[in-house]
């Protein structure tokens, strides 16, 4: 059986931006609807608050439970995706960002975790939207613009 | 994750042109490539080199004028201009990976909205080698500097995270 404490998914993008000004990009819904597919994120990002990624329309697209905020430089957020019915049921995972300066740029690394064995839908729908995701964070922040890409709901898994 | 083998997708607002040119030109991949050129006549067959040409070694030494340092030697194994674009990658500076078989990279570019989508894969490490730790810490630096180069014009400001040994090795081309 895979370790749970290997991600099943790793991505790491450097960005030319503080760590402080990613942690804001990350934790604040006006910022993350520019480029998490119109989604905003909601929490307090304290440990043991909780954590919601809304869609524009108001609906849960996924939700969980901060656990771990260590501002700017890491926050885990456990992962359970609520908006379509056959993931519903699935065990939540777990979504880590860790945001560490190098140069005058810092390395934003995501890792997701899955309990195994990892559902092949969430790990395809991972592998498709993590890049396109931070992609977009990376162009909003050095260029004050997110990607012009219309992809109006995650890619499906 | 696999370790003979490592994904890499980025989305860049630019178009399949100027990313095709930034790719191939070895004026250009110096400016985000840690100074080092690619060059190659980019037939199939033909060599690809990763070079950097100065007066001066790696070290800081003086050289003879001309001296060409070669970082990783390779061949053009497709090129379909603005689509896909693939050669063999054969470390050259560090003796652990000349020792290793050569690896394959493959980019494939593809417009999406106003938008390209660049994936790579490198495949066909020696399992477990040196040459793909290295390259897995490499590239997110090289293509992230890439597009903040054809995005803003700039170069990315990047030391290797001092914890992260393997990242040193993108410093030398990989």
């Amino acid at each position: 059986m895979a370790d749970p404490e290997t991600p099943d998914f790793e991505y790491a993008i450097y960005i030319a931006a503080a760590p402080e000004t990613v942690w804001t990009a990350l934790t604040v819904g006006a910022f993350s609807r520019q480029y998490f597919f119109g989604r905003s994120v909601e929490s307090r990002w304290t440990v043991g608050a909780p954590f919601v990624l809304r869609m524009a329309d108001g609906r849960v697209d996924s939700e969980g439970v901060v656990l771990e905020a260590d501002a700017p430089h890491r926050l885990t957020v456990s992962w359970r995706v609520v908006w379509l019915d056959e993931f519903k049921d699935l065990p939540e995972g777990r979504v880590s960002y860790l945001i560490d300066p190098v140069g005058d740029a810092v390395r934003v690394m995501v890792r997701t975790y899955q309990p195994q064995p990892a559902d092949p839908r969430l790990l395809e729908g991972n592998r498709n939207g993590w890049p396109l995701i931070l992609s977009s964070l990376k162009s909003l922040l050095e260029t004050g613009k997110p990607l012009r890409v219309s992809v109006p709901e995650p890619p499906a898994a | 994750m696999s370790d003979s083998r490592f994904e890499y997708v980025t989305y860049i607002d630019t178009t399949p042109d100027k990313l095709w040119d930034a790719l191939t030109n070895p004026r250009l991949t110096r400016l985000y490539w840690g100074g080092w050129s690619l060059r190659s006549a980019w037939k199939v067959g033909t060599p690809v080199r990763l070079v950097m040409e100065s007066a001066v070694d790696e070290e800081g030494v003086p050289t003879e004028q001309g001296t060409q340092i070669v970082s990783v030697q390779g061949q053009v194994l497709e090129f379909e201009r603005l689509k896909r674009l693939s050669y063999s990658w054969h470390v050259q500076l560090v003796e652990e990976m000349r020792r290793e078989q050569p690896s394959r990279v493959v980019f494939e570019l593809q417009p999406v909205g106003q938008t390209v989508r660049l994936s790579l894969i490198h495949d066909g490490f020696a399992p477990a080698g040196m040459t793909v730790a290295g390259i897995k810490s490499g590239w997110p630096v090289i293509l992230s500097s890439l597009k903040t180069y054809l995005e803003r014009g700039t170069t990315l400001d990047i030391a290797a995270p001092e914890h992260d040994e393997t990242a040193q090795d993108w410093r030398r081309g990989m």
